[in-house]
């Protein structure tokens, strides 16, 4: 036997999707569900926020009381969008149930992640809330930067996301910097993602804040190798998150290199039958024009001065484990 | 793909925004969802007119 992983990144409540006609429902099977990052501010008199990262949320086959029988139970995913400008949609995975398990469940069906919130002027978006998610475990968003209250640059950067791994093991994303507080100056960089791994993982780092002559680094993701972004200054462009591995995208400056660098996600869940990949995103960094596109899974996106500012989509991961097929191979 | 607003039955009031592959992905009992992948805005918690295709925030 062997584990397997199913990713889920678009919605489905009509039919719904099949738990697995391979799994073995005697044995252990996680579901991690991850919100939406919320948008940050577009334009506007002050330095526009940073959206807040989506919660992540968590049960397995020691919690889930719902009968399963493998290849005919159906699980009803409803994965939340990030939107520009607006929070993030929540997140949720039911099993046998076409309804959202609520907030405050304890994951005896499934799992509910809030999505981040999002910006408002210069004030930045909050992380996703436990209180509006539910499941076994659940672990909050990060907030996004703030923006500085006194012009209408330095923007802050969006929130790394969170995960719970299938270990159960709940590692935070970083949060957004700020930009530069005491003039004009740097946009904030995002915040890193949180990472999965099979012994552990660990916490993202927090995006920095801009200076007085460029933008704040992206914080790192929980890889050790998962670098942020470095900041825009005058002479350089904003970094983006290492590929693969995660990481928040660095700040723009001001007056050029404006755009921050994107977010980047780690592959830390790779579906079995696509090879699709997934993980916490980190959150984009601050722009004085426009964002450098939609922030990726889960994590908010910085505040920008024209065009769109939109969080990063949720996804759900279904990891179980298979039936044991060597009696089939070998008779 | 597309983003999706899911609207509830009863109150017109936004209740989530999601991604789906086709507006009939979404089946889910007392809502009915909006394809809003271009516009118009929309956040959960505003208000779906069915006369104009538009989303109002109350909080505004």
């Amino acid at each position: 036997m062997a584990t397997k992983t199913v990713v889920y990144t678009t919605s489905n409540t009509s039919t719904g999707y099949t738990m697995p006609a391979d799994m073995n429902a005697s044995k252990p099977f996680q579901l991690i569900a991850l919100g939406a990052g919320g948008g940050g501010t577009v334009g506007g008199s002050t330095g526009a926020g940073g959206g807040g990262s989506g919660a992540a949320a968590f049960t397995s086959n020691v919690y889930v009381t719902a009968p399963i029988t493998p290849g005919q139970t159906k699980i009803y995913v409803s994965i939340g969008a990030g939107s520009s400008g607006a929070a993030g949609g929540a997140t949720w995975a039911n099993i046998g149930t076409n309804a959202s398990p609520g907030t405050g469940s304890t994951g005896t069906s499934g799992v509910l992640a809030a999505g981040g919130g999002a910006a408002s002027a210069a004030t930045a978006g909050a992380g996703g809330t436990v209180a509006n998610s539910g499941g076994a475990a659940t672990l909050a968003g990060s907030a996004g930067g703030a923006g500085q209250t006194s012009q209408n640059n330095n923007r802050g950067g969006g929130g790394g996301a969170p995960i719970i791994t299938p270990g159960g093991f709940a590692n935070s994303g970083g949060a957004g910097g700020a930009g530069y507080a005491s003039g004009s100056g740097g946009s904030g960089g995002g915040g890193g993602g949180g990472t999965s791994t099979a012994g552990g993982g660990n916490n993202g780092s927090n995006g920095s804040n801009g200076t007085s002559t460029a933008g704040g680094a992206g914080g790192n993701s929980g890889y050790s190798s998962g670098f942020g972004g470095a900041g825009a200054t005058s002479s350089t462009p904003a970094g983006n998150g290492t590929t693969t591995l995660g990481g928040g995208g660095g700040g723009g400056f001001r007056t050029t290199n404006t755009v921050g660098g994107s977010g980047t996600y780690p592959a830390d869940f790779t579906d079995s039958s696509t090879s699709v990949s997934v993980g916490a995103g980190g959150g984009n960094g601050g722009s004085d024009t426009t964002q450098p596109g939609q922030a990726p899974y889960g994590a908010g996106a910085g505040g920008a001065a024209s065009g769109n500012s939109i969080g990063g989509n949720g996804f759900v991961v279904l990891v179980y484990t298979n039936t044991n097929n060597f009696f089939f191979m070998f008779r | 793909m597309l983003r999706v607003a899911i609207v509830e039955n009863v109150t017109n009031i936004v209740d989530n925004i999601v991604v789906a592959n086709s507006l009939d992905d979404w089946g889910q009992p007392g809502t009915f969802a909006i394809d809003v992948t271009d516009g118009p805005p929309c956040a959960p918690g505003w208000i779906y007119d069915p006369a104009t295709g538009l989303f109002t925030d109350p909080s505004a």
